[in-house]
């Protein structure tokens, strides 16, 4: 009776358990793996050109001989910083373009600035003339 | 109990199996990337003991803190790189208070070689930790940026509107200014017109018997018989001579007029003696008026002979009428 319980109940339920674990672990490296890799292929797809993505790649490349070793606390670890590294590349591209999009806003400021001055230069100099010629 | 083993080993031949496509995966992106090569940046792993990175952990955290509180945010993704690099700092601190810390442990100054699994992980946190620091920075900076950006597109929003406030000034200034200016044309229009009004006044007082004053397009005439004229000559009698010095003391107060001065005979004689004739009179009277003080500049003479009749040749009256010196009055060359 008691083998039968075992058989009945614990085989199945540390089965599904083994399964689980697996599938979920399977799941977590492919994210990881697709993350570092679509972040790669976005940074090649777009010219950016950093020493951050040239850091990440070497880290990407080392984490996959890694992984194909079976040292996956190690790959898993330099696939995180490889990831780490193209999102710095990343926010520094955009922080660049904004950074030309605030010298560009800048330059545009202060041509507007010297044009208002300029036109109350000129209603001034209008406003004197007419006073002149009232007197 | 067979069938349970061996529904056993087939799960873990699948599971198997699915390792190895994710191997062969991997093994094709490795080689793809087998040139790469690593570069030499950016964040410094502090060299020295864990306790030393420990301190670094909370320099790297002071930093970020203080960048916020400097520049704080708004923008979603900022905050949330500021919370995250926070919280793996926290976790790093942690990891490195739980593992390296022991009050009177050697391990707390021996340098760190990265060699152990522990050291190693450690070190790849401080590394994990600096970098989502910098991504928390960046994103800080940039909103930073971005909030200017936005300032100066509003500053600009209003410079434009004050722009447009300046330019509506200038134009109703300049509408001011062309009505005054259109009033003192008037003005000067309604003077200009007077003044004519009165030398119309004074050379009509010169009408007589031999002198007929009338208007055409041209401006004033001032027609004077041939008997002012001493008979088939040009000399000037004494009437004309006054009736001269009248006009060229209207046309000095005047000084806007100009007087071009027509001689005409009627058909008696040949064309030329009569076109000689003719000439010779208009250039005495234009003479006259200049020694009368006239400038010369506005007065011009011609002898049309008997080209511009005004009256029929044909009867003595019509012959008398077309015998004449015209002076024409204009206000202008």
């Amino acid at each position: 009776m008691k083998k039968y319980y075992v058989i009945k109940w614990l085989v199945p339920v540390s089965l599904s358990l083994f399964l689980c674990c697996i599938s979920s672990y399977r799941m977590l490296s492919k994210t990881s793996v697709t993350e570092a890799g679509t972040l790669k292929n976005y940074c090649e797809q777009n010219n950016i050109q950093a020493p951050e993505i040239t850091k990440g790649d070497s880290l990407f490349a080392s984490a996959n001989v890694q992984l194909q070793q079976g040292k996956t606390n190690d790959g898993y670890r330099e696939l995180n910083l490889a990831v780490l590294y193209y999102r710095v590349a990343l926010s520094n591209q955009e922080l660049n373009q904004s950074q030309k999009r605030y010298d560009e806003a800048t330059k545009q400021l202060n041509e507007d600035e010297f044009q208002l001055s300029t036109y109350q230069e000129v209603l001034n100099g209008l406003k004197d003339l007419r006073k002149a010629g009232q007197q | 109990m067979k069938k349970i083993s061996l529904l056993v080993l087939v799960v873990i031949m699948l599971a198997s199996l699915g390792f190895a496509s994710v191997d062969t995966a991997q093994k094709n992106d490795t080689l793809k990337q087998k040139n790469d090569t690593s570069s030499s940046i950016t964040v410094p792993a502090p060299a020295g003991s864990s306790e030393a990175v420990r301190l670094a952990l909370l320099d790297l955290r002071s930093e970020l803190k203080s960048a916020f509180q400097l520049n704080t945010p708004h923008d979603l993704n900022a905050i949330n790189s500021y919370l995250t690099a926070l919280a793996q700092i926290e976790e790093a601190h942690q990891f490195f208070l739980e593992n390296f810390t022991k009050a009177g442990s050697k391990q707390n100054n021996s340098p760190m070689t990265g060699k152990s699994s522990k050291e190693k992980n450690a070190l790849s946190m401080y590394e994990a930790c600096s970098l989502y620091t910098v991504i928390a920075l960046i994103q800080i900076n940039k909103n930073k940026l971005d909030d200017n950006i936005l300032q100066a597109s509003h500053r600009s929003d209003s410079i434009h509107t004050e722009l447009s406030k300046v330019y509506e000034s200038i134009i109703n200034l300049e509408r001011g200014r062309a009505s005054e200016l259109k009033g003192k044309l008037e003005d000067e229009n309604a003077k200009a017109l007077a003044l004519q009004q009165e030398a119309d006044r004074r050379f009509k007082e010169l009408q007589s018997e031999l002198i007929k004053v009338r208007k055409d397009v041209r401006g004033t005439i001032i027609s004077m018989s041939d008997l002012l004229f001493a008979f088939d000559k040009a000399d000037l009698t004494n009437d004309l001579k006054t009736a001269l010095a009248k006009i060229a003391g209207i046309l000095s107060v005047y000084k806007k007029f100009h007087v071009a001065v027509e001689g005409h005979t009627d058909n008696i004689g040949t064309a030329e003696y009569n076109k000689d004739l003719s000439g010779r009179r208009a250039n005495n009277v234009k003479d006259f008026l200049i020694a009368q003080g006239v400038e010369a500049t506005r007065l011009s003479s011609i002898g049309y002979g008997f080209t511009k009749p005004i009256a029929s040749n044909k009867t003595k009256d019509g012959r008398q009428k077309n015998r004449r010196v015209d002076l024409v009055v204009m206000d202008k060359k």
